[in-house]
Formats: structure tokens, sequence, C-alpha cells
């Protein structure tokens, strides 16, 4: 009998460590992320031919895309050679007209079919720009769109397969509120899906969050601004691990910023991250957003590997997996637009 | 005797430290609503006046306006909201209460060299005000005022006919104060 009751309390503890240690490899807490590499004086200016504001970057071939968020020129999209960084030509003709886009917003690249999907707002459609036409012609016009429907559209997103984008999309809730969920878009009959995991602290202005898809490796990331979480989930939906760090739950009034983007490179995850007030002044008092000077590297389990300190502040980056290097717009640089390389396997 | 010696030289580098923090802390030159209302404006000669889309100097148009009650608000040009939402609102809400010719209102608008290209191409057609417009490229109105402050509420105005400031507040963000100006206004003409 006293054996049995020894064999019951080693199972339990058994039962119980386990739980604990799955546990563990689900929900990660990284209290010091201070491995840091400066690469500040590894910037290399790229002197472009033509001037923009602050801006979103994609590559799609050889091809770097630069979306003006307002567009300062009659056209809101210019591409260069992503090698050379020369000009092309630019796209996307702002108006009211026909073909026209009133309001660009994000864009979605469809690498496989070579076609750029550009949101535009004020139109409430996503515009379908195949990159041959724009490239053939610099008055390219779109003829195709989707509706981007009020209650639910997708807003930042990759593609999937042919027919099907998974991305981060708007909940609307109220003429003044909304809130940001996993979605799943199909092209093919234009509806969209409420998706996949999402945490539970995550919720109304804390839901949003910067997305990246890896169909090679199975899953998904999704990095928060007003949390310091990146939850990284399969291509199902499910759960694989939340990834905390120490500005976890600090951040009750919204007033400070976290994950600001995110890519991916061979097998790590790259994130610029703020950690601290989303809005200052600056010398004049005048209230102006914050921006990030450094990312954070992860293995695609979640685990960190470093931190990469550039010394400058900057609005966006993209990955240029093939020369193995972060194109990033600059806050403050002579050249905002500028490069550095890494030395990732 | 050493321990002495070593009290006063602590003492010393405590007064040294507190000083200097208080000598920082005076230092600190933000407006604050307190401290506004003894201000006594002047325009600096690198202001420009915006007359549609010409640029012109403002030295005869300060010699024109010394002896007159001004409403002065200080406008970011840098967006379409700043000249619809602000500069067009504030004026045609003092337009409503100026009695007459001998009162001005006058917009202070910043708009750094590098977007100057744009906001002319852009958003000075937006302009719909009939007060005066003064360009500043570098902020030199507030600089040379010492009028930097986080608080939108102060950067709109009133100076009397010797430019000391006697009323502020936007009207548009604090409607009931376009009352306090009328009643300031009413008062310089009764002078």
């Amino acid at each position: 009998m006293k054996n049995v009751n020894i064999l019951a309390c080693l199972l339990m503890l058994f039962i119980i460590a386990c739980k604990s240690n799955s546990e563990e490899k689900i929900e990660k807490f990284q209290k010091h992320r201070d491995k840091i590499i400066n690469i500040e004086d590894k910037i290399i200016d790229i002197e472009t031919e033509i001037l923009f504001g602050n801006c979103f970057l994609y590559i799609i071939d050889d091809i770097l895309i630069v979306a003006e968020g307002p567009s300062r020129f009659d056209k809101g999209i210019h591409l260069f050679d992503k090698n050379t960084f020369k000009y092309i030509t630019s796209t996307v003709i702002i108006g009211k007209g026909p073909g026209e886009v009133t309001s660009p917003g994000r864009i979605g690249v469809d690498r496989k079919n070579r076609v750029l999907w550009v949101q535009d707002h004020g139109k409430k459609v996503m515009w379908k720009f195949p990159l041959d036409s724009i490239l053939n012609n610099e008055m390219y016009k779109p003829t195709d769109n989707i509706d981007l429907y009020n209650e639910l559209f997708i807003e930042r997103f990759s593609f999937l397969n042919d027919s099907i984008a998974l991305g981060k999309a708007v909940r609307v809730l109220s003429n003044s509120s909304f809130d940001m969920v996993m979605a799943k878009l199909n092209f093919n009959t234009n509806i969209t899906e409420v998706y996949g995991y999402g945490h539970p602290e995550a919720v109304g202005r804390k839901s949003n969050s910067q997305f990246k898809l890896s169909v090679k490796n199975n899953f998904y990331v999704n990095c928060y601004g007003y949390c310091d979480l990146m939850t990284i989930c399969d291509l199902d939906g499910n759960l694989k691990c939340n990834v905390y760090g120490s500005g976890w739950l600090n951040n009750k009034d919204n007033k400070n910023n976290y994950y600001k983007g995110v890519d991916l490179i061979s097998n790590y995850i790259i994130a610029s991250y703020l950690g601290d007030a989303g809005m200052i002044f600056d010398e004049y008092k005048r209230l102006k957003s914050n921006f990030p000077s450094k990312f954070l590297v992860f293995d695609i389990d979640g685990n960190y590997k470093e931190t990469i300190e550039t010394g400058h502040k900057f609005f966006c980056f993209c990955v240029d997996e093939e020369n193995n290097r972060v194109i990033a717009y600059f806050d403050g640089r002579e050249n905002p637009l500028g490069y550095f390389n890494l030395n990732f396997d | 005797m050493k321990n002495s010696g070593l009290y006063s030289l602590v003492v010393f580098v405590v007064i040294v430290i507190f000083t200097s923090c208080k000598y920082q802390d005076s230092n600190n030159n933000d407006i604050t609503k307190d401290t506004i209302l003894i201000k006594t404006i002047i325009f600096p000669n690198s202001l420009l006046k915006l007359n549609g889309t010409q640029f012109q100097r403002i030295d005869s148009f300060i010699s024109e306006i010394e002896d007159k009650t001004k409403i002065i608000s200080i406008i970011d040009g840098n967006c379409m909201k700043c000249i619809v939402n602000q500069l067009n609102k504030i004026d045609s809400t003092f337009n409503s209460i100026m009695p007459g010719d001998d009162n001005l209102v006058i917009f202070i608008l910043n708009v750094s060299k590098e977007d100057s290209i744009y906001f002319m191409r852009y958003l000075q057609p937006a302009i719909k005000a009939t007060g005066i417009i003064l360009w500043d490229n570098n902020y030199n109105f507030e600089r040379q005022n010492n009028l930097f402050t986080p608080n939108v509420n102060l950067r709109t105005f009133m100076i009397n006919n010797e430019n000391r400031i006697i009323q502020y507040g936007n009207p548009i963000m604090n409607p009931d104060v376009i009352f306090e100006y009328q009643e300031k206004l009413k008062m310089n003409i009764s002078k």
C-alpha cells in the first residue's frame, strides 16, 4: 500500500513537471535582451533620383517598391532596382477618376503572380496592379479590383497560395472604434473570415500588430504595437508560442509602443522595436511620433538571438533576402533611405 | 578638525549642486498659463507676408499695425487639417466678433523650407482665411518671443496696441473663450 502511494506521488510530480515544461515552451518570457550589436557606422546611404516622404518598403523580384503614405506627388508608388537602387518608374496615379487611387493604403505583394494589390481607402477597393503592366506603361490605370467591406477588411497580408491571403484585418465595431483580428481572404470569392489564434489580452487598441507569413517554414508571426508581445502560429492558425518582453502588461494607458514592423530572413524573425513612448515632444514642443532605432532578432521558435542597434530612428524597413541586407527609411538622416548588411547564416 | 573640514566640503558640494539645479530650472523657458500674460510680442524681420501666392517683406506691414489690437494664432502648416480645421475655422470664428478695421487677425504659419513646395502646391489653395498670414520657416516668431509650449491652447492669443498679451486661448478647442476675447475687444474700443 505504501509503495502504491509513493508511485502515485511520483506520477503526479511527473505530470506536473511535463505540463510546466510544455507551458514554458508556449509562453516565453524574455526579460533580458542584452546582446547588442551596434551597426551605426555600417549604414550605407542610398541616393535616389527622386525624393519622397515617409513610406512603406516592399520587395518583389528585383524591384524595391516605395509606397508613400500620403503621396507628395501625382503618383503614390515608386519602383527602384533593388540591387543598384536606380529609379525605374512610378505608378498608382492619385486622383478621383476611373482607375485612379484616391487614398492609397498598404500593399499586398503576390510574388508568384507578380501582382501588387493596392488598397484605396477612398474608394473602398483593392486595386490589382500587374507588375508587367506597371513596367510597360507609366500611366497604367488598373481596371480590376475587389471591394473592401465596411465590417471586416484585410489591411496587411501575405499570400498563402494563388487565391488565399492571411493577414490582419480591420473589424469595425462602431462609427468611432475598431479592432484588428487575424483573418483569411479568399480573392476568388472576396470573402474575409476571422481566422486563427488571438491573444486574450491583445484586444481593442492593443490588437494592432504587424504581420508576416512564411509558407516555407509553415508559420506566421504577429508583433504587437501596444503590448510587448509577439505571437507565432502555424499556418492552420494554431498557437506555437507567445513571446513576452519586459514591457508586457506595463502599458495600460497605451502610451508606449513596442513592435513597429516585422520581416523574415532565412530562419530568423527580424522586428523593429521601440519599447518607449509612442509620441514625444520635439525641440519646438510639437508632438511627434517616436520611431525605433533597433531591431530584435529571433529564431522561428521565438528565441531571442540579438539586438541590432542602428543609432538612427527609422520609419520602416524591409529585408532583401537575396542580398542579405535590411533597407530602411530613416528619420533625420540627410539621405533617409539606407541599408546595412546582415551576417546571418 | 579633519572631520569639520570634510563636513564643510560636503556642505559646499551640496550647495553647488542645489544652486546648479535651480539655475537649470530657471532656464526652462516653457511658456505657461501663468507667464503668458506678462509677455510683450515682437515680430521678427525674417517673417514674410504671404499674399495669395506672393511673398512680401513685413517692414511696412509692421508699422501699419502698430497701434492696433491684434489676435495672433500660430499654425503649423504641415497638413490639410491644420489649414481647414485650424486656420480657416479660427479665422471665421474671430471675424464674427471683430467690430471694425482697427482689429486684426494674424496667423503665424510655420512651414519648413523642405515642406514649402509641397505646401504651396497642395495646402495653400485650401486657405480661405481673410486674416494676415505671416510665413515663418524656422519657428523664428516663437523662438524670439520665447513662446514654445506643448499646450496648443496657448498658441492663440490677443495683444493690445502695446503688443502685450491680454488674452489667450483657442476658440476651436475651448469655445467659451470667444466671449472673453469679445469682452477684451469691447474694453479696448471703449479706451
